[in-house]
């Protein structure tokens, strides 16, 4: 019996993965190296080399994220793909899970060589601790998981997730105003907690970091849950 | 192999309006070895028994067994060689690229991978389109390629939906050939198809839907000697037909060629005493397969 985790298609996904978004994500790392390089007076420290990874990183890890995970389910779905996919001998949930995870880690690669091209430029080694590539791997579990989730249900995925993580850090901004009401402020508890991962804050510790973990794991858990259950076919021909 | 018991499927829109019964308690048994068809007109829920089939859809009421399995169950431990009416792959992808890739998801193992590609490359006749991205394909190739994928895993459940749809005659006769060296004691070739010739001439039985019921399973190529006709027969010039068949009629533009509405035993003793009279029978076939008869008789004026 053939497994149904189809680790023998991870190459196929890792090659998708590398000329799709990787691309993408090489151009732009070397374009900002390449400006970097060129800014400022040539050497820094290694602290003043991660502060400017941690800014930029702020700046594309989000559209990063989700170039890695749109359309992933939806896009199988609606154009009738997974016909031909799931009638061979695949687990859907493993198939979208492994898919998941290269994703997840085509971006965390993308930052680590964005960490050294950064390094080499600035003569700054290391510039990068654990934190820059580890708030970018949260980031990928809560907004990757919000769009994996949204992909499951057939929806149009990153742009929800692109919307609800707008409206988070937004709700939490007027919410500590303290002008607005307690509805307010539970609908912004409500929401994946993005603010803590905002580049301007300290990385997140204790139970805030709990907080964004559990989050993100009951997404993807709930995606694949979803995924499990729900039939992929919504109609005889669709 | 295949059990389905008074399986109903209907479509629910999420915000109100009309509910479509796809399927109404349909049970049915299909037993390895068997090539098993399924006809019926446009929205018959021929597409959506397949789906159900296959376990992309379930069931609004009922239970499926394949192989003793749920059918999502079923697919995902032992795979299933599925050919979609409407062929479905990425685009970019390449004829050869779009194969290698389905060889490794049917876990073909990587040694044979290679081998198996090429092997169907070779007989559905892809070879000088491998290089080319699937959508610069001919919807008969693009079908072929979908043949191709459905047939690159051993599998003991065939499920062919319109297999011949968009395929030139002589793809579609090659595709018969095809057919006929895949069956298998051990394996079941589901055909769902509007072509009931192409149904008679490989099913062995056919199971004929209407509005989502099953309105009755044919024997195909089966005839009895019941038939009531129309047949059509063709007699060399000059023969007096009408004297043997009065209430035959000459076909128009066919000279030679008579319809006649009997039975096969009275169709019989006519063409002996023509023969016998001395005329050449050139030809004696029904008008209508048994296939064609019942399904006409099962859908009446929708067919």
């Amino acid at each position: 019996m053939t497994s149904r985790w189809p680790l023998r298609y991870a190459p196929w996904t890792i090659r998708d993965f590398a000329f799709g978004p990787g691309l993408i994500y090489l151009a732009v790392v070397v374009f900002a190296t390449w400006i970097l390089s060129h800014a400022g007076t040539g050497s820094a420290s290694a602290g003043e080399a991660g502060q400017l990874l941690t800014v930029v990183l702020g700046q594309v890890s989000m559209p990063f994220v989700l170039l890695a995970t749109g359309g992933m389910v939806h896009n199988d779905l609606t154009a009738g793909y997974y016909r031909s996919i799931f009638a061979k001998p695949v687990s859907p949930v493993a198939y979208y899970f492994q898919r998941w995870l290269i994703g997840g880690l085509g971006v965390l690669l993308t930052v680590l060589l964005f960490a050294a091209g950064l390094a080499l430029a600035r003569h700054a080694w290391p510039a990068v601790g654990w934190q820059a590539p580890a708030r970018v791997a949260l980031l990928y579990l809560l907004l990757g998981g919000l769009v994996f989730l949204f992909s499951v249900l057939n929806w149009r995925d990153w742009i929800l997730a692109a919307l609800v993580y707008i409206l988070e850090m937004v709700l939490h901004e007027v919410a500590a105003t303290n002008l607005f009401g307690p509805l307010l402020r539970w609908l912004s508890a409500a929401l994946p907690p993005f603010h803590l991962l905002s580049g301007r804050g300290p990385f997140p510790a204790g139970l805030h970091l709990l907080h964004v973990i559990a989050y993100g794991v009951a997404l993807i858990a709930g995606a694949l849950a979803l995924l499990r259950w729900r039939a992929l076919g919504s109609g005889g021909r669709a | 192999m295949i059990a389905l018991e008074g399986i109903a499927k209907t479509y629910r829109p999420l915000f109100g309006g009309r509910s479509v019964h796809a399927l109404r308690d349909l049970t049915l048994t299909v037993e390895r070895g068997e090539v098993f068809g399924i006809a019926g007109p446009n929205g018959a829920g021929k597409s959506t028994l397949l789906s159900l089939l296959l376990g992309v859809l379930y069931p609004t009421a009922g239970t499926i067994r394949v192989g003793g399995h749920g059918p999502r169950e079923y697919v995902e431990r032992n795979g299933v060689g599925y050919l979609t009416e409407l062929v479905a792959i990425p685009p970019r992808w390449t004829v050869d690229s779009a194969l290698r890739r389905y060889a490794a998801l049917a876990g073909v193992p990587a040694v044979d991978r290679r081998g198996r590609v090429d092997a169907l490359i070779e007989s559905l006749g892809l070879g000088e389109h491998r290089r080319k991205q699937v959508r610069q394909l001919s919807k008969g190739n693009l079908q072929r390629l979908g043949l191709a994928q459905a047939l690159l895993r051993d599998s003991e459940l065939l499920v062919l939906d319109e297999p011949t749809h968009g395929l030139d005659p002589l793809w579609t006769s090659r595709f018969r050939d095809i057919v006929e060296a895949e069956r298998r004691p051990d394996r079941v070739i589901v055909i769902a198809s509007h072509n009931l010739d192409e149904l008679e001439r490989l099913a062995d039985r056919v199971a004929i839907l209407h509005q989502g019921r099953l309105e009755r399973i044919v024997v195909a190529g089966s005839r009895t000697t019941d038939d009531a006709g129309p047949y059509r027969v063709v007699v060399s010039r000059g023969a007096d037909v009408a004297s043997v068949f009065p209430a035959a009629e000459a076909v128009v533009g066919r000279p030679g060629e008579f319809r006649i509405m009997s039975g096969l035993v009275e169709v019989n003793r006519g063409i002996g005493r023509l023969i016998a009279a001395g005329t050449t029978v050139e030809a004696f076939y029904p008008e209508r397969s048994r296939l064609e008869s019942e399904f006409r008789n099962a859908v009446g004026e929708d067919a």
